[in-house]
């Protein structure tokens, strides 16, 4: 990746920008790749990663849009490559409380805890797709611009994803 | 049903999960439903999605975790001049050191490219004429010496061999003389001396009939024998003064390095042909019974001293089969030389 870091001039405006991003989505962004990793300290390493990354972007071009598609975009992407890393001494556990142990013990409802298992049985992609859509609150066509893909290959990675939390579901009812 | 029929209801029912499937969506996923009861089994029908889908809200609004993460981007954003600052110190480093590197290999290294043409050779070949130039030495750098070291095949100092030992006369005993033999006739020795081997007598025998006997490694006695001569055979039937020798029937062989003469690779130092050594060094190894190099005498200095040095320094390295006499390993004495020449390749 090319390194951009900003001049005098762009700093001041790469500052304000930066600011305001993150005073707006770095709560939802945060619990989304929590939710993708399910470690609270991994997922506030990627989102400040993100958010730098958003910062070296804006230095180098003060003009160009920075969307909230692209801060989870790039979330979604590290999340993965993440995921991929971990899977080499990933390993499954006997308890169900080793799934949610990176929740707070006042969110860890039935549900919570159903979504968290759910997740950690997920691929990546049916994973970012599920989130995407149903808990962050974008549309299949928004979600497949963001993953790369279409929006008829979300809704299916949805399908698939609402499978797996069905099963679930299933087991603790 | 088909596979393509299965995948068309999976995005069918996450259309349906996310709210955005039309009626006619909703009524083409009724309608496989209502003949497959395998995506009844796995998906369900429409209120069973939505029951999935609803579970997913409840898990994010039950979150109430507030991550502050202005600390950590803010002081990363501040550090970045820094780090850029040490980056841009280390390639200017690693430009000056590359910058260097290559003007060391331009300057020092590499020919020169101006330099002239000369001495063409000239051919004809079909009626063509060719030319072929090649570029003058005048500018280029001397050749470095190239050095020839000649390993003396012919040894120097090498004593002549032994004469043969004194003929003994012996008179025939009849209980020892091979009934077989008749008429030996004995031809006297051809030493082989230009092999540079060992000095074993060679003898010859031959019978005009039965066997000729010979025995390695002690005394043959060969005798003339009367014909059909039987076990009372005595002098008087010996025509002539009939004696005959007791052959001293030895085997002998000479040290030499295991690995035959070229096992001794003197390697002088390069400076010694800078300076212009030449010369050639004879020298002799004492060898012992075990085959090890205790001494080495130079017989004949290449008049450098470096030279002699190395010569002996090599020849005492290598290991040797020690002198054997009758298959007895004795103390020998090895003898070499070498010839030490400064060759231009020009």
């Amino acid at each position: 990746m090319e390194q951009v870091y900003p001049t005098a001039i762009h700093a001041p405006v790469a500052h304000a920008r930066i600011e305001a991003l993150v005073r707006e989505h770095q709560a939802k962004l945060a619990r989304y790749v929590r939710r993708m990793v399910g470690d609270p300290d991994v997922a506030m390493d990627i989102a400040q990663d993100v958010f730098f990354a958003a910062y070296r972007t804006i230095a180098g071009d003060p003009d160009r849009p920075l969307t909230a598609g692209w801060l989870y975009k790039t979330a979604t992407n590290n999340a993965i490559s993440f995921l991929r890393r971990k899977k080499i001494i990933r390993f499954t556990p006997l308890d169900r409380d080793w799934e949610v142990r990176g929740l707070r013990i006042d969110e860890r409802s039935a549900a919570s805890i159903d979504l968290q298992v759910a997740m950690s049985r997920l691929p990546g992609d049916q994973a970012a797709a599920l989130m995407l859509t149903t808990y962050t609150g974008y549309t299949s066509q928004e979600a497949a611009a963001i993953l790369g893909t279409t929006a008829d290959a979300v809704r299916q990675r949805v399908c698939r994803a609402m499978r797996t939390l069905r099963a679930v579901m299933a087991e603790h009812a | 049903m088909s596979l393509q029929s299965h995948r068309r209801t999976e995005v069918l029912a996450g259309a349906i999960a996310l709210g955005e499937a039309t009626e006619a969506d909703v009524r083409e996923y009724r309608e496989h439903l209502a003949h497959c009861s395998r995506c009844v089994a796995e998906f369900g029908g429409e209120r069973e999605l939505a029951r999935v889908a609803q579970r997913v809200l409840d898990a994010r609004d039950s979150e109430v975790w507030e991550p502050d993460l202005r600390a950590g981007v803010f002081s990363r954003m501040s550090a970045t001049p820094k780090r850029a600052l040490r980056y841009g110190l280390g390639a200017l480093a690693g430009c000056l050191a590359l910058s260097a590197a290559l003007h060391f290999v331009v300057v020092g290294g590499l020919p020169s490219m101006h330099s002239q043409l000369a001495d063409p050779l000239v051919l004809n070949y079909e009626g063509n004429k060719i030319v072929l130039e090649r570029r003058s030495t005048r500018d280029a750098k001397p050749p470095a010496p190239k050095v020839v070291i000649v390993h003396n095949i012919v040894r120097l100092a090498r004593p002549a061999a032994a004469p043969p030992a004194p003929v003994r006369a012996i008179a025939a005993k009849p209980a020892e003389i091979p009934r077989q033999v008749r008429n030996v006739a004995v031809t006297l020795p051809a030493t082989g001396a230009s092999n540079g081997r060992a000095s074993k007598p060679v003898w010859e025998a031959a019978a005009s009939s039965g066997a000729a006997h010979e025995r390695d490694g002690g005394a043959a006695t060969l005798s003339r024998a009367n014909g059909g001569g039987s076990g009372d055979t005595g002098n008087a039937a010996l025509a002539g003064p009939q004696t005959i020798g007791v052959l001293p029937s030895y085997t002998t062989r000479e040290a030499e390095p295991e690995g035959g003469e070229t096992a001794i690779n003197p390697r002088p130092p390069a400076i010694a042909f800078a300076e212009g050594a030449e010369g050639t060094a004879a020298f002799e190894v004492l060898v012992d019974e075990q085959g090890k190099a205790t001494k080495c005498i130079i017989t004949q200095s290449s008049g450098w001293p470096v030279l002699d040095q190395s010569t002996c320094d090599a020849a005492l390295s290598v290991r040797y089969r020690p002198k054997t006499i009758n298959g007895r390993a004795v103390p020998g004495v090895y003898r070499d030389a070498f010839t030490f020449r400064n060759q231009n390749p020009q």
